[in-house]
């Protein structure tokens, strides 16, 4: 980018800032941005000018498309799609809850009938196995935990995202709850189940308990 | 000698957890065994009668694993119960926050019949 250029895209900022006191309406932004496009491109006279003006005119076209995209979105079937996905999830808790009680019946039941087993060395190993069983089952309490957390935080963006349609005029209190959805997504997904490459062992958990 | 008839009470609100651990203790001989799904309801619970053990989860609401150690350990009449947390709760601080508050033993989730076994006899003693 020539100096000259980048004297006057500085200079038209500078008009911008003046005119609009700091701050531009988002709704506008589409606009503001090729009213600024149009112009510097008289004054575009190198190579390094022409691509510094076509990444300009790109972060105009996606702001264009992604306004487009949330004026088109119905935020009355957003307001079912989000539930929807929630009752979806909350569902598959409860189907996976049936099924392990159902496993957990039929090892209970193995497990009664073990006496009748006069030689006590296969009495063991299968007892040993619906232990394998039960452990095993544990995994619909986890699971469970990973899905509430999931419709937890679809609940928070349902209402952040609802609100940004709507008015797709985000005010400073808008813009604080994206913050705060942010912080959210990085604080509370964070606690319950680790994922399996980052769950410290049993082992790991001892050592560290002694070490206190 | 550990007392086989003792009075466990085990706290998670997951009731398959329950279940499973329940299971597992009855393996081990210990029968007398109740439930409660949730930080409050076991407080009920420690009111009416006397138990030898606590095993609870970590993340309940709206009383928290935690927050029922904290209440057991600040209460003169059962501040002497064990106390073992079973959690997926895996961090550090959290680790760090338990034993602070005076767990006897820590139990990560998803965890076997040994490891029970092996928290039981560190907390109670061989049986």
């Amino acid at each position: 980018m020539t100096s000259d250029l980048g004297k006057i895209i500085f200079a038209k900022l500078q008009e911008f800032k003046e005119e609009t006191g700091g701050t531009i309406d988002i709704n506008n932004i589409d606009v503001v941005v090729q009213s600024f496009m149009d112009a510097v491109k008289s004054h575009v006279n190198t190579e390094a000018d022409v691509e510094v003006l076509c990444e300009i005119e790109k972060i105009s076209q996606q702001i264009k498309d992604t306004k487009k995209d949330i004026s088109n979105a119905n935020p009355d079937k957003l307001q079912e799609d989000f539930p929807d996905a929630a009752t979806q999830l909350i569902s598959v808790t409860k189907t996976t809850e049936k099924s392990t009680n159902d496993i957990l019946e039929a090892a209970e039941q193995i497990q009664a009938i073990l006496p009748q087993i006069s030689d006590e060395e296969i009495r063991n190993q299968i007892l040993n196995k619906t232990f394998v069983i039960m452990e095993s089952c544990s995994f619909q309490d986890l699971t469970g935990q990973r899905i509430n957390k999931v419709v937890s935080t679809l609940e928070q963006i349902e209402k952040i995202v609802s609100k940004l349609i709507k008015t797709f005029k985000p005010d400073k209190n808008l813009i604080d709850e994206v913050a705060q959805l942010k912080k959210i997504k990085e604080q509370e997904l964070l606690s319950g189940p680790q994922l399996n490459d980052k769950a410290p062992s049993q082992k790991d958990i001892d050592d560290l308990f002694n070490s206190i | 000698m550990v007392n086989m008839n003792m009075n466990i009470l085990i706290v998670d609100d997951y009731k398959t957890m329950l279940r499973i651990i329940k299971n597992l203790l009855s393996q081990l001989g210990f029968n007398s065994v109740d439930e409660a799904t949730n930080g409050s309801m076991a407080l009920v619970k420690l009111k009416e009668k006397r138990y030898d053990l606590i095993i609870s989860d970590w993340n309940m609401e709206p009383m928290t694993g935690l927050e029922l150690l904290k209440i057991v350990r600040s209460e003169e009449s059962i501040k002497h119960i064990p106390f073992i947390m079973v959690t997926a709760e895996s961090k550090t601080d959290n680790v760090i926050a338990a034993k602070e508050a005076g767990v006897n033993n820590y139990i990560v989730k998803p965890f076997n019949a040994e490891t029970l076994k092996a928290k039981l006899v560190s907390v109670l003693g061989e049986f």
